[in-house]
């Protein structure tokens, strides 16, 4: 058993036994006077002081200095440590503290990046040896920056050399981090130190899974504080078409946020580094505004483009605040072959969502399963068979070997699509057969879940709820099932569900036929069996489901810092055609370094700083340019408190009925004395000694009070006056 | 004479009981206080109460023109065939004047009893003796001035007690000055009675006690010391804060007792020598000791000098 102490500073207390001894040998004559009538006798006498210098009383001096000495132990408040733990494991009576702190963009704003270090710092100055901690820093994912570590010199030097990065704030991120190396520790006291400026955009989204049973989460909110920024979160580029060239409509929104910001702010739009426009508008005061520029002409190769604030430095909170930056390429003309039910209404919303946008780059063609022939097959893009069954015999052959060589096929499997009566050539060549019709409540039908949603389909819709995917109501659909869902044969890539029904029944499924891509929507696209057509996703649904089916690329979408870049996606982009799953390239960061980037695997590499970024085929081909921004979530500077935050990850641990006179913020605690949910109750008990300590200095004054007592009353030590 | 006995055996009891000081401390009135002691010492010593106020011839003068004819002595007018007259001592009834030394000194207490109590009770003793005994009574207390003054007078009894019960030592005193005014101011001659502690160098009593001794006054001092002022018991080292001056000095008693003796006991001596060649008694008074020796001291210095004449004809 060791002892060390909370506080030892205090320990310095116990040269006051020093005092009693002087006061003993020097002063004591110095205490309540002695009132005499005259001193005119005693004046005359001389001053023997030599009796003072000899120790008068041994155990009324003993009983001072104990009383001292245990006061001093007393308030440096020792700490019992059990079993001698020289690797710092396997202890049971020390802390595994895990330091969270933030790094995300906002952290830069103010002074909250200093205060969060010296925050660090000072939980690190109280940890007692042979406490063990562990860093880890967050933005849009947690890092185990130092690992569990007695050394608390070499988390100090880590703390130094880290600074805030562009990455979005997710709290549950680093909470997870940290959870990993807690249910990893043998420690039975774990310790969260939360460091944070608690955006409330950094926890409502991400995980919120909670701490390991008994874990203490202590929040350090360092995010108060007036800051305030002007910033370009979002950039809209709309497109048309002029005399046969493409033209983009840029449309910035322009946020302020915060107190002391400019009410009016120059908005630049740049273009491959000129700048081309400027507008200079007034903010409101919270909250944003939309700011047009005037339409500019594509230029074949593309263009890379940023708007931003000018000055670029909003001056308000210490932190630049980057530009928006995007890309923008030429969009081909899709040719599609709509082949659908002739004379009925029913395909009229999938013709007009796929002609939507005036000079729409997809021209349609559009025929009866009667009037198809194999002729019209040959100049298209992308076959969409939409609710009729699917051509047999001679047609059918030459559709399966177009799709081979790349054709799409897009197949919508509505109520008079019968798919038992497809012959059995489809069998192999889709990626499955629809079954018989599924009818859900015609009041509330099912809905759509499950959504890949980094898929390329769904990528417009990755923001937010997916920008209504969850609205549409589903009240009749085909069943499914195919032996090669998730799992390739000899000569077929792997069928992907891209979406399910809430029932769980596939929605989407996509397969590949030679070079050909096949999209099969298990249901209909008519307002009989849906009321998807009716729902404003149903538009870009549909052209995306179109173009992603014809291979044709689109814009390459703008990314966030923090966003992983799946290697998939981006190959597939820049050959869609083309043999994918042979592909590799590096992509190139706006600092010059790159990352390889193959279809094989790994970890998709993961934008830590805004700026461009290019993709660079090794065969030589053509390669991409995407941006990433910083996360708009960081401007938003609205913050979520600090103690929601550590209630919530501590309360719903499965730790059952929480201890209602601890601490709310231990996480599961079953009750005090019980295994790992007695850290409190442990931890008041090791530092309890000094109440021990007191009382035992309460006797010690006491037996004093009552020592010197009798010796003031002993006969002839009198000292009274009377009046 | 049995019960006569009883009686008397009583007297004395509540006599003995009222003489003590730690009772007198706890009665508080002043005049009760002197009326047991005085009572008490009276029963107990078997005395009358109107000693001095007799018939008792005192001396023989020559006859003057003016004198009252009817006191010739006619008996020694017959055998010597001269006019003398014969006088009394009922006709000497004297001037009492009690002095109470209220300096801050006098609060020092190490018994149930300051020294100032003491010092009262004492003087209040022997005013209303001195009142049973048909004398003129008056009180003077003092500090570093006069405080109180009391001229005397049959009927001044109750003022002298209360002059005397609203005395505090609050303030150093200051007794060569105090008496030195007291002897200069014009005021029928008679006994004064000095109650202090009397802390001050014995020569410095001189001047006073004399002027007071020629302005034909007898002087009869009464040192009141506390048995802690004489043997000074104190062991460990300690603060002394002196009453008068407010100074402080560290001392070790237990090696400063011996020499502290000696010089108190040099000190009273001094006092006592320097007084009787002023003319003037001294009495120790210890306030642990009752106080029927004041008074005895009292009456045996009044009748001897009373035979010797000099309540009426100072020297």
């Amino acid at each position: 058993m060791g002892i060390s102490f909370l506080t030892p500073l205090f320990l310095a207390g116990i040269l006051a036994v020093a005092v009693p001894v002087a006061v003993h040998l020097i002063r004591s004559h110095r205490g309540t006077p002695l009132l005499f009538p005259s001193a005119m006798f005693l004046r005359r006498l001389p001053v023997r002081s030599v009796r003072r210098r000899r120790i008068e009383n041994w155990p009324l001096l003993l009983l001072r200095v104990a009383a001292l000495t245990l006061m001093a132990f007393a308030f440096a408040r020792p700490v019992a440590q059990w079993g001698p733990d020289p690797e710092g494991g396997g202890g049971e009576a020390f802390r595994e503290v895990v330091v969270v702190l933030d790094r995300s963009w906002s952290m830069g704003l103010g002074d909250r990046w200093e205060r969060a270090r010296r925050a660090a710092e000072e939980e690190l100055g109280r940890l007692v040896s042979p406490d063990r901690a562990s860093l880890v820093v967050f933005d849009a994912s947690g890092i185990v920056a130092v690992e569990p570590t007695l050394e608390l010199a070499r988390l100090r030097t880590v703390l130094d050399t880290l600074a805030p990065g562009w990455g979005a704030s997710r709290i549950g991120a680093g909470l997870q981090a940290a959870s990993g190396i807690l249910e990893a520790s043998d420690r039975s006291r774990r310790e969260v130190i939360l460091i944070s400026d608690f955006q409330r955009s950094g926890w409502d989204s991400g995980p919120r899974d909670p701490v390991p049973s008994g874990t203490v989460v202590t929040p350090v909110d360092v995010g108060d504080g007036p800051v305030g920024l002007v910033a370009v979160p979002e950039v809209s580029l709309q497109h048309s078409y002029l005399e046969g060239r493409q033209r983009v409509h840029p449309t910035a929104r322009v946020m302020r946020v915060g107190e002391g910001t400019p009410s009016q702010a120059r908005i630049v739009l740049e273009l491959d580094g000129q700048e081309v426009e400027s507008r200079v508008v007034d903010l409101p005061a919270q909250g944003g505004v939309a700011v047009p520029f005037e339409p500019f002409l594509l230029p074949d190769e593309g263009v890379r483009g940023l708007i931003r604030t000018d000055p670029a430095t909003p001056l308000y909170g210490g932190r630049v605040v980057d530009p928006h930056r995007f890309t923008f390429s030429p969009r081909e003309v899709l040719s599609v072959l709509l082949v659908e039910g002739g004379g009925t209404a029913r395909g009229i919303h999938l013709e007009r969502a796929l002609t939507a946008g005036g000079d729409a780059p997809i021209r349609l063609l559009r025929r009866s399963p009667e009037s198809l022939s194999a002729a019209d097959l040959q100049e298209v893009n992308l076959v969409l068979v939409n609710d009729v069954p699917l051509p047999g015999g001679e047609l059918g052959r030459v559709l399966r070997e177009r799709v081979a060589e790349g054709v799409g096929l897009l197949v919508v499997a509505g109520a008079e699509s019968r798919p038992e009566s497809w012959e059995a050539a489809w069998d192999g060549f889709l990626p499955g057969r629809p079954g018989s019709v599924v009818a859900r409540s015609p009041t509330q039908g099912g809905r759509m879940t499950q959504v890949d949603r980094d898929h390329p389909i769904f990528l417009p819709f990755a923001d937010g709820d997916g920008r209504g995917l969850g609205a549409p109501r589903f009240f009749a659909y085909r069943d499914f099932s195919s032996p090669m869902a998730s799992q390739g044969t000899e000569d077929r890539a792997p069928v992907d569900v891209r979406v399910r029904f809430d029932d769980g029944t596939p929605a989407l499924v996509e397969g590949m036929a030679g070079r050909g891509r096949i999209l099969l929507w298990n249901g209909s696209w008519s307002p009989v069996w849906t009321d998807l057509p009716l729902h404003g996703v149903f538009v870009p649904l549909a052209q995306e489901m179109t173009r992603y089916a014809a291979g044709r690329r689109d814009q390459l979408p703008a990314r966030v810092v923090g966003q992983p870049v799946e290697a998939r996606t981006l190959l597939e982009w820049v050959d869609p055609e083309g043999e994918a799953s042979e592909a590799t390239g590096l992509l190139v960061g706006p600092q010059g370094r790159g990352v390889p980037l193959t279809l094989a695997g790994g970890v998709p590499p993961v934008p830590e700083v805004p700026g461009f970024y290019e993709l660079r085929m090794d065969d030589g081909g053509e390669g991409a340019v995407f941006a990433v921004n910083p996360d708009p979530a960081e401007m938003d500077l609205a913050r979520v408190d600090s103690e929601e935050v550590a209630l919530a990850v501590t309360s719903g641990s499965g730790g059952g009925a929480s201890d209602p006179g601890g601490d709310p913020l231990v996480a599961g605690v079953g009750g005090l004395g019980d295994g790992p949910g007695a850290s409190r109750a442990e931890r008041e008990r090791r530092q309890g000694a000094w109440r021990f300590l007191l009382a035992g200095v309460f006797l010690l004054l006491v037996g004093e009070t009552l020592l010197a007592g009798r010796r003031t009353e002993r006969p002839g030590a009198r000292r009274m006056v009377r009046s | 004479m049995t019960l006569a006995r009883g009686r008397g055996s009583a007297s004395e009891a509540r006599g003995a009981r009222f003489l003590d000081p730690g009772v007198l401390q706890r009665i508080g009135n002043l005049e009760l206080v002197a009326q047991g002691v005085v009572e008490g010492f009276l029963h107990g010593v078997h005395a009358s109460p109107h000693v001095g106020q007799s018939l008792d011839f005192a001396e023989h003068r020559q006859y003057v023109p003016g004198d009252d004819p009817r006191r010739v002595d006619w008996r020694v007018l017959a055998r010597t065939d001269r006019f003398y007259l014969k006088e009394f001592e009922a006709e000497t009834h004297a001037n009492v004047t009690v002095i109470l030394d209220r300096s801050r000194s006098m609060a020092f207490g190490s018994q149930e009893i300051s020294k100032l109590d003491y010092a009262r009770f004492l003087a209040a003793s022997l005013a209303y003796l001195a009142r049973l005994q048909g004398d003129r009574i008056g009180a003077v207390t003092f500090d570093s001035s006069v405080r109180d003054f009391v001229p005397c007078s049959a009927r001044h009894l109750d003022r002298v007690l209360v002059a005397l019960d609203r005395s505090e030592a609050e303030v150093a005193g200051e007794l060569p000055t105090a008496l030195t005014a007291m002897a200069e101011r014009p005021r029928p001659r008679g006994i004064l009675v000095l109650v202090s502690d009397l802390y001050l160098e014995p020569e410095e009593l001189r001047r006073p006690i004399s002027l007071l001794r020629a302005a034909g006054n007898d002087v009869l001092v009464f040192q009141v010391l506390d048995p802690a002022e004489i043997a000074f018991p104190y062991e460990e080292a300690l603060t002394v804060e002196d009453l008068e001056t407010g100074e402080r000095l560290p001392i070790t008693p237990d090696r400063m007792r011996e020499e502290y003796g000696e010089l108190m006991k040099d000190h009273v001596e001094g006092v006592g020598r320097v007084l009787s060649r002023s003319g003037a008694d001294h009495v120790l008074m210890d306030t642990s000791r009752p106080l029927d020796l004041a008074l005895a001291r009292y009456l045996s210095a009044r009748r001897h000098r009373g035979r010797r004449g000099r309540w009426a004809s100072p020297s």
